[in-house]
């Protein structure tokens, strides 16, 4: 497996802190401007990259080059994006960019319509147009990005692969007397405070991380109909089903709640609220963490969503754990 | 000839013209079936009135439409566009195109000139969408996808001189018999080739490969039969043909260009192709004749939501104004999933994932009119497919209306995926054109001074789709993907092993209809 520093600047930077704009976890803002109209003399600047066909790939190494001839097709020269019947999504202005983990993931994986551009940029390329958005575009958020987050985010080789599955434990062992005391693992909590998250922790290059996918809650009353509040309950105990969910799938891969690290919460406003349940999602989550049995903490953000997949989620949560 | 398996004969490809040739024979010898149509679906029993919603007026849409209005369904159809077809398209003197973020394009072809788009050769084992145009009264021609004096080019070989398809073809398939004999006269393959079978092999390559009896590839009259002369037969005082020199073999490997020569006999590009007479859309109008009626258009899909007991979708009239809400029994939904990953549904499980993970790939065409059709006047090809490692890929030429006066509109290029695809899509119209005629130019000097009007379509600055065809990493969602999921059944060429091809989308919704009626009548 490739030696490996993890970059969780976007944990630590939303650790302890409460997303107050509505945010979206999708990749499509509700802020998208519709650009159909816009006629194209003013779309295009008249310095505009034009793209190198002589070379396979891209050759650009900067970032603006690599933008205006790449991004731009989709996300529209002034990165507002466009509408038909979708959209492209804004770049401007959107505040997923505030972390570089998260474009840099998008840009080399794709999501949904975005197709997967890992194959046409070398990391140089992919930080050069990742330091660009943040930084343009109607946005100015500090350039967070690094080439090891880069090589990160792209996806295991089959070697890599091959590698790992020699390293997690293949027949179902003893619970290991270490569970409890991860090694190398630092974890760093909060100074002067007793809110139960971290403020940081540490990984070793070598520990191997576990991402779970998001997560959400179970149906607590089978007779309630779709869109009764009964169905999956409230925040709490939507909360409190789905961290059951995750420990289980935890458990499944020979890991517990003490072994996460870092925690994404999304969180939709109840029917009739303004706002998230926020002290309801506080409720779920302190049975789970910093509990006689389970002491261990996450580093973790909460955000407040327009919408889950499902109209009666008020919670999905995703969690990365790190093996003992 | 019991030891020369197919096998045994790839590796003999292999092992005198080496791994290229392997791979191109290989390709040539492709396992893919033609299509599994085997004519329309019996939809047998009273579906009582029940109501089919249909999302998306493309092939796959239309296609669900007229076979379930005949099994006895209501039904009704939502289109965001303010026609049929989708992607089955055609763009003609004074239609408009406005991608995203683009200015508007108004094609000013000359009148009856045209391109396509989106789909524009039906290969002739596409029984599917062959036997609909049958039964729709759509008329087809031949679609020309290999024309031998169509070119060849590659910016650094023959010093960016485009060759044409027949040299490089026949002597490419020359030298390499030649090498293939020479290895069988001189024993070296003994261990393939019994010696009963030796002499007949030896006949074959001389026949296939046009050699002379001692087994070479030369210049002669024989040859250039197939090669073509340096002075054509003919009639009178000079009548007499002048045999042609074969090109060097080292120098044809060194080209690349044999890279374009499988493409014509891979199974979806075989001779023959077709093409609707006038138009691609043709298709889409033969199905609009038989649906229209029960096509509302300019309906955007906002919301799909369904339950134990149906479906509800709720979708904004982008034409009149308001939102509206049309509930039925069951949907088949044809929308692309680069659109419907962005509406609120409740789809679940593996069609949930897969719906919203797919993206869309992205491709890109010119349809480039000219004053004259210059390439059947001062080239002599009538139809076909120019080749070029240029970014435009490859110039088609029509395969109708030859030796007509006045402009003629060629296909000025092609991209399919890739960085290519990309780097165009970011261009705005008229800079990609300028790039579609300085590249076509390198082939057809004629290109500047006869160029009059072009249009070019990038797919994911199309409104209604996104991209040109849903992409699959791999197929493991796929069986999950294509199952009725409680009230919804989706189609369309996303969901075939034809993806981007008319026939996946029309196979595609013909399964779905069928799963989805026996689950009516049968529960």
């Amino acid at each position: 497996m490739r030696k490996q520093t993890r970059v969780f600047a976007a944990a630590l930077l939303f650790a302890g802190s409460i997303a107050n704009a509505q945010s979206s976890n999708e990749i499509v803002g509700d802020d998208a401007a519709p650009n159909v109209d816009t006629p194209m003399e003013e779309a295009i600047a008249p310095d505009r990259h034009v793209p190198d066909f002589g070379k396979a790939g891209y050759s650009a190494t900067d970032g603006k080059a690599l933008y205006e001839s790449l991004c731009a097709g989709c996300h529209m020269p002034d990165g507002k994006g466009a509408i038909g019947a979708g959209e492209y999504p804004s770049l401007a202005g959107n505040d997923l960019l505030l972390s570089a983990a998260y474009p840099i993931y998008l840009i080399i994986n794709g999501q949904a319509a975005m197709p997967s551009l890992g194959h046409l940029l070398d990391d140089e390329q992919i930080l050069a147009v990742t330091d660009y958005i943040q930084t343009n575009l109607d946005n100015d958020y500090e350039t967070d990005g690094t080439l090891e987050l880069v090589a990160d985010s792209r996806p295991e080789t089959e070697e890599e692969m091959a590698t790992e599955e020699h390293a997690i434990p293949q027949e179902s062992a003893e619970p290991s007397a270490k569970r409890d005391t991860v090694a190398n693992v630092v974890r760093h909590g909060l100074p002067n405070s007793d809110f139960p998250i971290l403020q940081a922790v540490e990984v070793p290059a070598d520990a191997t991380l576990v991402y779970l996918s998001g997560t959400v809650p179970q149906v607590l009353d089978d007779s309630a109909s779709e869109g009764a509040p009964e169905r999956f309950g409230d925040t709490a105990a939507q909360t409190d089903s789905t961290l059951t969910s995750i420990r289980s799938k935890l458990e499944a891969l020979e890991l517990g709640m003490g072994d996460v690290i870092k925690m994404q919460v999304y969180l939709v406003a109840p029917d009739g609220q303004d706002s998230m349940d926020f002290s309801g999602f506080m409720e779920g989550y302190t049975k789970h963490f910093g509990t006689d049995a389970q002491p261990e903490l996450p580093t973790r953000s909460v955000f407040e969503v327009a919408g889950l997949a499902n109209p009666d989620w008020l919670v999905e949560i995703e969690v990365v754990a790190v093996r003992p | 000839m019991t030891q020369i398996t197919r096998r045994n004969l790839l590796n003999m490809i292999g092992t005198v013209a080496g791994g290229t040739a392997m791979y191109h024979a290989m390709a040539a010898m492709g396992h893919a079936a033609p299509s599994s149509y085997t004519g329309p679906p019996k939809l047998d029993g009273d579906p009582q009135g029940t109501k089919v919603l249909i999302l998306g007026a493309g092939l796959a849409g239309m296609t669900a439409a007229l076979e379930m209005r005949a099994a006895g369904y209501e039904v009704e159809i939502l289109e965001f566009r303010e026609k049929a077809g989708g992607r089955c398209w055609t763009l003609r003197s004074g239609d408009e195109f406005t991608g995203l973020g683009e200015k508007k394009q108004t094609v000013d072809f000359a009148e009856g000139n045209y391109i396509n788009p989106g789909p524009w050769r039906i290969p002739h084992h596409h029984y599917a969408v062959l036997d609909y145009c049958r039964r729709l009264n759509v008329p087809l021609e031949v679609f020309v996808q290999q024309n031998f004096n169509s070119y060849l080019h590659r910016s650094d070989a023959y010093d960016g001189k485009p060759q044409r398809l027949r040299e490089i073809e026949t002597d490419y398939r020359g030298h390499i018999t030649e090498l293939l004999a020479k290895a069988v006269d001189q024993d070296k393959l003994d261990e393939l080739v019994t010696p009963e079978d030796r002499e007949m092999l030896l006949e074959s390559l001389r026949s296939y490969g046009v050699l002379d009896d001692q087994n070479e590839y030369v210049k002669s009259l024989q040859t250039s039969e197939y090669r073509g002369f340096d002075r054509r037969p003919g009639g009178g005082v000079d009548g007499a043909p002048i045999a042609s020199d074969p090109m060097d073999p080292q120098q044809i490997i060194k080209s690349g260009l044999w890279a374009h020569l499988s493409t014509h006999y891979s199974l979806q590009h075989q001779a023959p192709m077709f093409q609707p007479v006038g138009g691609m859309d043709g298709i889409a109008k033969g199905f609009e004749r038989e649906v229209g009626d029960l096509i509302t258009y300019h309906a955007k899909v906002v919301s799909l939501q369904q339950d134990d007991e149906g479906v509800t979708v709720t979708w904004e009239d982008t034409q009149g104004g308001g939102q509206r809400t049309s509930t039925a029994d069951w949907c088949v939904c044809t929308i692309p999933f680069s659109i419907l990953g962005q509406i609120d549904h409740n789809l679940s499980g593996d069609l949930a994932t897969v719906v919203d993970t797919m993206y869309y790939n992205g491709s890109v065409k010119w349809g480039l009119e000219f004053k004259r059709r210059f390439w059947e006047q001062d080239e002599h090809i009538y139809g076909g497919v120019s080749y070029t490692d240029q970014a435009i890929s490859e110039i088609s030429y029509p395969s109708t209306g030859y030796h007509s006066e006045g402009p003629g509109v060629l296909l000025g290029g092609y991209t399919w995926r890739g960085a290519n695809s990309f780097k165009f899509n970011a261009m705005s119209p008229e800079d990609r054109i300028k790039v579609a005629l300085d590249q076509g130019a390198k082939i057809h000097p004629q290109y500047h001074d006869e160029f009059k009007t072009g249009v070019t379509v990038s797919w994911h600055k199309v409104p209604w789709v996104l991209g040109c065809g849903g992409v699959w990493e791999n197929r493991d969602q796929y069986p999950g993907a294509v199952e009725i999921d409680n009230r919804v059944v989706c189609a369309g060429e996303h969901l075939s092993y034809l993806p981007a091809w008319q026939e996946g989308a029309i196979l595609s919704s013909l399964d779905a209809i069928s799963r989805l009626h026996d689950k009516v009548i049968n529960g």
